[in-house]
C-alpha cells in the first residue's frame, strides 16, 4: 500500500505550489522569536504582580508545586500584565477564565461524552491539555523546573509535555512545537483550549484531570499513574 | 546571509515542497498545506539556534507542521461537513484522477485513522514513531491503521473501482 500511496503521491508533486521565498518565513520566524521573548519578559513581571494572589493560594495548606499562576503571557503586552492579572474574589476564589479563553461548565466534575475528547487549559493559560478516553496529554509554555534528560533517540522537543496513557506511568513526551500552547498569538493556527477553572476536575473513562492552583494534576480512576504539571516543577509517577 | 541562513533556506527548499505534498490529506487543499508549513518552517526558524543542533531538523519541523494541520482540520471540521457535501474541489490540477480519488479518500477518513495513515503510509513514520507523534499506544495506532486502510479501500472502490482492490 505504501508504495501505491507515494506514487500516487508523487504525481500531486508535479502539480505547482506556491511557497514564500525563505526570506520571507525567515522574517516571520523573527517576527515570532521577538514576540516569544517578549512575552518570557512578560510572563517575568506578572509572576511578580500576582505575588499577593499566590500568597493567599500558599496559606491554604496545599502542596506546593508551583509559584502563583501569571497571567497568561500571550494576552497582554508586558506593561499592560500587571493591571491585567486576574485578581481573587472577596472569598478568596479563583478567577474562572482567561482572557480569549471559553469557560467549561461550571460544574466541579465534567464528564466527556464516551469517545469524544477535549481540550482544555489552566486558567493562567500556561498549561494546555487533551483529554481523551485513551490518555491525558498536558504541555507546559512557561517552566522554572529542571526538566529530566532528553533521550538519546529524541530528536525533538523534551520536558515541556507530560502524557498519561493506560500502558504504565506518566512520562514525559518527545515532540515537536505544537502549537497546543498559546505560544503565538497572532497565528491563526493556534486557539486556546476551554479553561478548566482551579479546584474543577474533568473525567473521561478512568482518567480525570483536576485544575489547581499548583498545578494540574492528571490520574488513572484507581490513582495508580497520573502526573502533576506546574511552572515549578512536576511529578510523574 | 549567514551560514545558518543558508541551512535554513536549504532544508526549506527541499523539505518544503515534499511536506506540502505529505500534508495534503491532512487539510483541505493545498493552499491550506503551504500555509501549514509556512508556519512549521517559520516556528523552526524562531528557535534554529536548538532547531539546526538537531540530527533531523526535518523531523521537528515534520512534526509541528502535522500538529498544525490537525488542529486546523478540527477547526475547519463544520466547514468541511459543507464541502464534502459538495464534491471535494479541484485543487490537484495535474494531478491523475487516482491521485486525486486517493487524496479525496484520505481526507474522509475519520481523523486519527487519517493522521495514523499519513504519518506511517506517506512521512513513512514507524509505529512507535506515530505512536509517539499521536500520544496513543503502538496497540492503538497498529488498529486505527487496519481500519484506516479497510476504510481506504472501500473509499477508493467507491470513488475509482481501479484502486479499490486488494492493492490499495
Amino acid at each position: 500500500m505504501r508504495d501505491r500511496l507515494s506514487h500516487l503521491l508523487h504525481e500531486v508533486d508535479r502539480v505547482p505550489t506556491a511557497l514564500p521565498a525563505p526570506a520571507d518565513v525567515r522574517r516571520r520566524g523573527v517576527r515570532l522569536r521577538r514576540r516569544r521573548q517578549a512575552a518570557a519578559g512578560g510572563g517575568a513581571l506578572a509572576v511578580l504582580a500576582v505575588v499577593a494572589v499566590g500568597m493567599a493560594a500558599l496559606s491554604g495548606g496545599q502542596e506546593r508545586l508551583d509559584a502563583p499562576p501569571a497571567a497568561p503571557r500571550d494576552s497582554t503586552p508586558p506593561s499592560a500584565s500587571a493591571g491585567a492579572s486576574p485578581s481573587p474574589s472577596a472569598d478568596g476564589a479563583a478567577p474562572t477564565a482567561a482572557p480569549g479563553g471559553e469557560e467549561l461548565p461550571a460544574a466541579a466534575v465534567t464528564t466527556v461524552a464516551p469517545g469524544s475528547s477535549v481540550r482544555f487549559s489552566s486558567p493562567s493559560g500556561n498549561i494546555s491539555c487533551f483529554l481523551s478516553g485513551t490518555g491525558a496529554v498536558c504541555e507546559i509554555a512557561e517552566h522554572d523546573y529542571q526538566p529530566p534528560p532528553r533521550p538519546a533517540d529524541c530528536e525533538l522537543d523534551h520536558g515541556t509535555m507530560i502524557e498519561l496513557d493506560q500502558t504504565g506511568p506518566a512520562r514525559f513526551a518527545c515532540h515537536g512545537d505544537t502549537g497546543f500552547v498559546r505560544d503565538d498569538p497572532e497565528s491563526p493556527l493556534t486557539a486556546p483550549g476551554p479553561v478548566l477553572a482551579y479546584g474543577e476536575q474533568i473525567t473521561n473513562g478512568i482518567f480525570t484531570c483536576t485544575s489547581r492552583r499548583s498545578g494540574m494534576a492528571c490520574a488513572t480512576a484507581d490513582g495508580g499513574h497520573g502526573f502533576e504539571l506546574a511552572r515549578a516543577g512536576f511529578r510523574t509517577y | 546571509m549567514s551560514a545558518p541562513d543558508d541551512d535554513f533556506d536549504a532544508l526549506y527548499r527541499v523539505g518544503a515542497p515534499r511536506l506540502v505534498r505529505q500534508l495534503l490529506p491532512l487539510v483541505r487543499d493545498r493552499q491550506e498545506a503551504a500555509d501549514v508549513v509556512q508556519e512549521a518552517f517559520a516556528r523552526a526558524y524562531a528557535r534554529w539556534s536548538t532547531v539546526s543542533g538537531y540530527d533531523a531538523p526535518e523531523a521537528w519541523v515534520r512534526s509541528v507542521a502535522v500538529r498544525l494541520a490537525v488542529s486546523r482540520w478540527r477547526r475547519h471540521r463544520n466547514s468541511l461537513v459543507a464541502w464534502r457535501r459538495h464534491g471535494a474541489p479541484d485543487d490537484l490540477p495535474g494531478a491523475s484522477p487516482d491521485a486525486v480519488a486517493l487524496v479525496a479518500a484520505l481526507r474522509r477518513l475519520p481523523e486519527v485513522q487519517r493522521v495514523a495513515v499519513v504519518l506511517h503510509h506517506l512521512v513513512d513514520l514507524s509505529v512507535e514513531q506515530v505512536a509517539a507523534e499521536t500520544g496513543v499506544p503502538t496497540g492503538t495506532v497498529k488498529t486505527r491503521l487496519a481500519r484506516g486502510r479497510a476504510a481506504l479501500a472501500l473509499l477508493l472502490r467507491e470513488q475509482s473501482p481501479s484502486l479499490g482492490g486488494p492493492g490499495a
